[in-house]
């Protein structure tokens, strides 16, 4: 994780650098995905984009506070660069299956592989970057927890990492 | 896969922090998988809508070369007008009553289809209801009197309908069908079936590209029969011949009436052309197919004889010569015969237009207009201008105009009457609404406009009304607003460009003119798939598309790489790769996001760009054609099958070998390919493979169908569906 953050402040602290931190390689593909997101096309992401762009993620009802703290932390309107200072770093790169295998382990101390379906929800609704209960639905409809209410994490960390690598090649 | 019952709850003996973080990190790289699996479903998305567009604007393309045919075709068998004249060029004005003999059709005792009499009455539309859900098919007759009602009926309507909510409970508004029966019936079960109580208005595009387009239109017609002041149609881009010839209703239509497909489909292009263009509701809601431009004149719109607009596509002769159609790459004179006697378009002597040569820019007087409603379709980097090959068959004066000499200078007249009005008409059927302000002509499509919410702002004022309704486009949620909530699309056909892709939507009108939206989704499959299984799903039938697409235009992509790999090493960069696909293939899409789909890379990271064609191939064994040759005929394939259905009068699926190189040769020539005639008579003969001077067309195509070698299960069972194809 050290490496990442340090390229953060450093990205932070020094906007019109950034494109230099990227290979030309990436940042055609980050322009690509902002393309994507910036769906009306006229080159920036505003709050509609942002707003369209979490409701089709699942989240609906994101606070107007919420999206206007994430457009605050850009200097300006998102354009492009600011794009990729604030978000270049999230599109890409996964964090080994090791890494995420590990976090869920925290919470099964006793190593059986699954977690109760409500310790699950409790656990990521209520700390951190909190899921909100939308999100929690949605993982719970991919990844259906059994009748007794345990949720296979290590079937769902597989699939997640392994089906996204085969797509990626 | 422990999925064991835990008797004990799990004692937490983690740090508050550990916990935090273990959550954190969970919580963000559960957000990023959705996060891309949004962005494939988008740009899935992307890549359906790019080559269905596309495919429109090729569409532009045909009909061009078919009315190059007509210019230049001569009667093979010399009896009789051909199919083409007939559906192309009608002397019959849609006005006049076509000679229907369907009275003398009789109905054999052995049909077992629905049985329906005139005037048609609720226990008629059951028995269609109940025979199409058992896949029957209405004998040829009755369809005949169905449209030939139909016609009558329409030939009372005014262009623009006007409606009222203050009698009725609640309108519904559907969109676009495209063939899809199931929805209908959907629709009719969920919301009810036409009725006084349940008054229904369809936005057009009722066929093409489903399988069912007889039978939706069949529906929807017998229910304007039956209550034509409860039902209401608006006519579609898709409501014309010409787009019918590409996109399969024409096709069906004549797999289903093999004997009287001909007469089935000229009347139905008679009630095409008759069908309303808009609707308005309450004097404050306006309905239309496609939208508006910055020249929408609703007065003239009204006005109009709207059946002289036969198809979108078969613009005004005039319109040709201003159009840029690649004028860069052409360097042939483009000419037009000036004698259009067969033509219901006849000009005067002072529309003679002179010649246009390739650098010349005409001072087009249609342009001035501040939106022209027909752009360039996109010509291929890689055809290269020739001059049209005589053929001995062609006679000269045809190809010649008499004012060889005079280029630019010369002022083109201002547009006629027919002109506007055919333009006031396309923009209705296939303009698209757009965030940014303005009117700017739609090239994705190459026909109508873009058009930003000033314009609509301005019509919407002009006309006192509040909102504008139209269809379309497809959309993931069968509906979208934009322009600040004050134009709605809507679209009623699910799953669209594949399962599970989008769902479809009504509308429900009340007196308060305040839009409710009902939502559904036809699925064959009964299993529930999860979001990431449907992306999966959409996602590879686009990725299938997109890669038939390269392997269509391999040799331009091969020289284009080749310039890059001077060495022959055959890799070239990521970058280089995309900017080659970018400019030969013309599709606006993410490539380096989707490269990983496409090609293979070396352990350099550069890109092997052969590795793209390894998986497609051709669908039989290929006859022995030059590479170039069968590349066009795989490019192309769809528009030869049509143009040999058309000739193919007798629907035997053979053609003559003459009729074939004759045929060949213009539609090259009009492509301006390079296809010499040894090439083309080796191929005629090879392709003979009874040695009787006909040619089985389909199973020629059939060699021309691109197939993805991995997937052997389809493959298969295509084969064995071929034999059995008498």
């Amino acid at each position: 994780m050290a490496p990442k953050k340090a390229k953060k402040r450093a990205a932070e602290g020094a906007n019109s650098n950034v494109f230099s931190m990227f290979e030309q390689a990436q940042i055609q593909e980050f322009k690509e995905a902002f393309t994507i997101m910036d769906q009306n096309r006229d080159g920036f992401i505003d709050k509609n984009d942002l707003r369209d762009t979490f409701a089709a993620l699942g989240r609906l009802n994101v606070k107007q506070e919420e999206i206007d703290d994430m457009l605050k932390e850009a200097p300006g309107p998102i354009n492009f660069t600011v794009f990729l200072t604030m978000f270049g770093e999230k599109l890409k790169g996964a964090d080994p299956e090791e890494t995420i295998l590990n976090a869920f382990k925290v919470f099964d101390t006793e190593g059986k592989g699954v977690l109760k379906k409500d310790y699950v929800t409790q656990m990521l609704t209520t700390q951190a970057d909190r899921f909100t209960s939308e999100e929690m639905e949605q993982m719970f409809t991919a990844f259906p927890p059994d009748v007794a209410g345990n949720l296979d994490y290590k079937n769902l960390v597989h699939i997640i990492t392994h089906g996204e690598e085969k797509d990626q090649e | 896969m422990g999925c064991g019952t835990s008797a004990t709850a799990v004692t937490h003996r983690e740090t508050p922090e550990t916990a935090m973080k273990a959550a954190v990190l969970i919580q963000r790289w559960y957000r990023r998988y959705m996060a891309r699996l949004e962005i494939r479903r988008r740009y899935t998305w992307n890549i359906f809508q790019s080559i269905e567009y596309a495919g429109e604007q090729d569409q532009l393309q045909l009909s061009s070369f078919f009315t190059y045919m007509l210019d230049n075709f001569t009667q093979l068998n010399g009896n009789g007008p051909d199919l083409i004249s007939q559906l192309l060029d009608p002397v019959l004005d849609p006005w006049f009553d076509r000679e229907t003999c369907y009275k003398t059709i009789s109905i054999p005792e052995s049909y077992t289809g629905p049985r329906i009499s005139f005037p048609l009455s609720v226990s008629d539309t059951n028995a269609l209801l109940s025979a199409f859900k058992e896949q029957q098919v209405l004998h040829a007759r009755y369809v005949l009197q169905l449209l030939f009602e139909t016609k009558k009926l329409l030939k009372e309507m005014p262009n623009i309908i006007h409606l009222s909510t203050s009698y009725t409970k609640e309108i519904t508004i559907c969109g676009d069908l495209h063939g899809r029966l199931d929805d209908l019936l959907l629709i009719f079960y969920k919301n009810g079936l036409p009725s006084a109580e349940t008054p229904y208005i369809f936005n057009g595009d009722f066929v093409d590209r489903g399988k069912k387009s007889v039978e939706v239109v069949i529906l929807l017609f017998a229910y304007l029969l039956l209550y034509p002041d409860h039902m209401h149609l608006n006519r579609g881009n898709h409501e014309d011949h010409i787009m019918n010839l590409r996109y399969g209703f024409t096709k069906e239509v004549m797999q289903k009436y093999k004997t009287h497909g001909r007469e089935i489909l000229q009347l139905f292009q008679d009630v095409f052309s008759l069908l309303p263009i808009a609707t308005v509701i309450d004097a404050k809601i306006l309905i239309v197919h496609g939208g508006i431009s910055d020249q929408t004149d609703l007065e003239m719109l009204n006005s109009i004889e709207r059946h002289k607009v036969k198809s979108a596509l078969r613009f005004p002769r005039h319109s040709l010569e201003q159009l840029d159609i690649g004028q860069s790459h052409r360097l042939g004179k483009r000419m037009r015969s000036t004698d259009s006697s067969h033509s219901s378009r006849s000009y005067t002597e002072n529309h003679r237009t002179p010649s246009l040569s390739g650098a010349s820019t005409s001072s087009s007087s249609s342009s001035s207009s501040s939106c022209s409603s027909l752009c360039s379709p996109r010509t291929p980097s890689c055809i290269s201008p020739q001059t049209y090959p005589s053929s001995p068959s062609t006679p000269h004066n045809v190809l010649q105009v008499p004012f060889l000499d005079s280029l630019c200078s010369v002022p083109l007249p201002s547009p006629p009457q027919q002109e506007q009005e055919w333009k006031q008409i396309v923009d209705i059927l296939w303009s698209d609404p757009k965030t940014q302000e303005g009117c700017m002509p739609n090239t994705f499509r190459g026909g109508g406009c873009y058009f930003g919410p000033d314009i609509t702002q301005r019509l919407l004022h002009q006309h006192r009304l509040q909102l504008l309704i139209r269809s379309h486009e497809c959309k993931q949620e069968g509906y979208e607003l934009c322009h600040d909530g004050k134009v709605i699309t809507i679209f009623s056909a699910s799953n669209y460009y594949e399962e599970g892709s989008n769902r479809g939507a009504y509308i429900k009108l009340g007196k308060e003119l305040v839009p409710r939206f009902y939502q559904y989704q036809v699925s064959r499959t009964t299993r529930r798939l999860t979001l990431t299984q449907r992306v999966r799903v959409a996602e590879g039938s686009a990725l299938r598309a997109l890669k038939e697409k390269l392997f269509a235009h391999r040799s331009e992509l091969m020289a284009a790489f080749q310039q890059y790999d001077q060495n022959e090493t055959g890799c070239v960069s990521v970058g280089e790769w995309a900017k080659v696909l970018e400019s030969v293939l013309r599709l606006d899409l993410p490539w380096r996001t989707l490269r990983p789909h496409l090609v293979h890379l070396a352990p350099d990271g550069s890109v092997e760009y052969q590795s793209s064609f390894e998986d497609v191939g051709p669908g039989a064994p290929l006859p022995q054609v030059a590479p170039n040759l069968a590349e066009t005929l795989f490019r192309y394939r769809t528009d030869l099958e049509i143009i040999f259905n058309i000739i193919d009068k007798d629907h035997s699926g053979l053609i003559s070998i003459e009729e074939f190189r004759h045929t060949w040769r213009l539609f090259s020539a009009h492509l301006g390919v390079a296809i010499d005639d040894s090439a083309i008579d080796e191929l005629a003969r090879s392709i003979d493979f009874n040695k009787d001077g006909s040619i089985d067309f389909t199973e020629f195509l059939e060699a021309f169908r691109v197939v993805h070698k991995l997937d052997m299960k389809e493959q298969l069972s295509q084969k064995m569906g071929r034999k059995k194809y008498s």
